[in-house]
């Protein structure tokens, strides 16, 4: 898949993963290694710029097993974000799929 | 590459981030690493799944540009146009009344520091001196007539400091500008040090003795003095620039060029070569600066005198069992300090043999 395509979405993807609930770093690479085959090592950059941003906050967790965990958590403005982009996403989705099918292809 | 070794790579290519963030990445790539190992695979594998490092490396780095990128947008570029701008004003503002380059201005502020703090330390000495008489005096007249001759002691000292600290600046300083203007070609390579030992020149010093024994002569007739100064000068110019060498006419070309100086400032001329000794205002400044020079000897000579007094007290002290080597040290020191500043002045002053 072209990566161009792939860098756009993945930050919505993994905004709408913790979404929905808590998750920390290896558990997030799965889960978005489900929908884009992406490189494993560009996952960490992104969860570090959204913390960055404000977006997430981070904490440990004990783990039943080894060392305690880094989770993500969303906040309120990361909620926001999420919608903004999801938004996009839609329209922008629909228009391409309009220009689409108006060429006949 | 086994995990130990992909991430100190990592970490060592990742070194313009800041230290605490970069163990936050390099702790989050090894627990994923670890994760994976658990899930069996090998430590081998798991790197691999991370691809190519340096693409990764460009990845985490460009994560954290976007960052930077925002902060640099707003502030340092404003400031850096700002300098820029301040520079360029700057550079406007010098070329409007100087031929000099603008490198070689900022170079020239700097080689003033480099003098103003070489004065600063040669204070040292003087302090010290002041000091000392002040309190031999105290100490050896009694009160009142001790602590008056004290204090004019240490005015003495200070007004000798600041004669010393005019003459060493103005003339380095014109040193410093002759240098600059003359074409590159006439550049001896001298730096702002070697102006500074040429001034403290012993050997050149004994030479202007002589002349201050023989100039002695010449100074009775004072009338036709000035007069003379400027006809000699005439045909020295002619071969001021070809004898360098002599270490009595490089002290001419000095004293020279800082009146020439000021004239072409004010004419605008270039060329440093043609000197206006014609001009009679200059001649007047002449006999007056002479003049000048003449009365700050003074304070030197009774600087000699207040030494060697010191120098015989301490004597006289020591031979009642009191001996201060330090003390020594410092009269005899600054009696060659002393010594080296009047052999300046006398070849501001007696330059002609």
């Amino acid at each position: 898949m072209n990566t161009q395509f792939k860098k756009g979405v993945l930050e919505l993807i993994v905004l709408l993963s913790v979404y929905r609930k808590d998750m920390y770093g290896y558990e997030l690479v799965s889960e978005v290694s489900k929908v884009v085959d992406v490189n494993e090592g560009t996952i960490y950059p992104l969860l570090k710029r959204l913390t960055n941003e404000h977006y997430f906050e981070a904490y440990l967790a004990e783990s039943t097993e080894g060392p305690p965990r880094k989770y993500y958590k969303i906040t309120s403005l990361g909620k926001e974000r999420t919608n903004v982009l999801l938004k996009e996403w839609v329209t922008f989705h629909e228009q391409v799929n309009t220009f689409i099918k108006e060429n006949g292809i | 590459m086994n995990k130990e070794e992909f991430l100190n790579t990592l970490d060592r290519k990742l070194q313009v981030i800041n230290a605490s963030e970069r163990k936050d990445i390099i702790d989050e790539y090894r627990s994923h690493i670890e994760m994976k190992i658990k899930d069996g695979k090998t430590e081998e594998e798991a790197i691999e799944d991370f691809g190519d490092i340096d693409e990764l490396v460009d990845d985490i780095l460009d994560a954290y540009k976007i960052n930077t990128d925002r902060v640099h947008n707003t502030f340092d570029a404003k400031l850096n146009t700002f300098f820029d701008q301040l520079f360029e004003g700057f550079k406007r503002f010098l070329g409007s009344f100087t031929s000099i380059e603008v490198d070689d201005v900022v170079k020239l502020v700097f080689e003033i520091l480099i003098i103003l703090i070489l004065l600063a330390i040669l204070q040292i000495p003087f302090r010290l001196v002041a000091s000392l008489g002040a309190s031999l005096l105290h100490s050896i007249i009694g009160f009142g007539i001790g602590s008056f001759l004290a204090t004019l002691w240490r005015i003495i000292i200070g007004i000798a400091y600041v004669a010393v600290f005019i003459v060493v600046f103005v003339n380095l300083c014109s040193k410093r500008i002759k240098h600059y203007r003359q074409d590159k070609e006439d550049w001896q390579g001298e730096t702002v040090f070697d102006d500074f030992k040429n001034s403290f020149d012993f050997e050149s010093a004994k030479q202007t003795v002589h002349q201050f024994t023989s100039g002695k002569a010449k100074e009775q007739n004072t009338t036709t003095a000035s007069s003379e100064e400027g006809e000699a000068e005439d045909s020295d110019d002619t071969n001021a620039t070809e004898d360098t060498k002599d270490a009595t006419h490089k002290e001419e070309n000095k004293y020279h060029h800082r009146y020439s100086y000021t004239y072409t400032a004010k004419h605008k001329e270039e060329d440093s070569t043609t000197y206006p000794v014609t001009n009679g205002f200059l001649k007047v400044v002449f006999a007056l600066m002479r003049i000048f020079f003449c009365l700050l000897m003074i304070p030197f000579v009774l600087m000699v005198i207040g030494l060697c007094c010191a120098l015989g007290a301490m004597i006289v002290i020591s031979f009642k069992g009191f001996t201060l080597p330090g003390a020594y040290l410092l009269v005899i020191g600054g009696l060659l300090v002393v010594n080296a500043f009047m052999s300046l002045l006398y070849k501001v002053l007696w330059r002609r043999g």
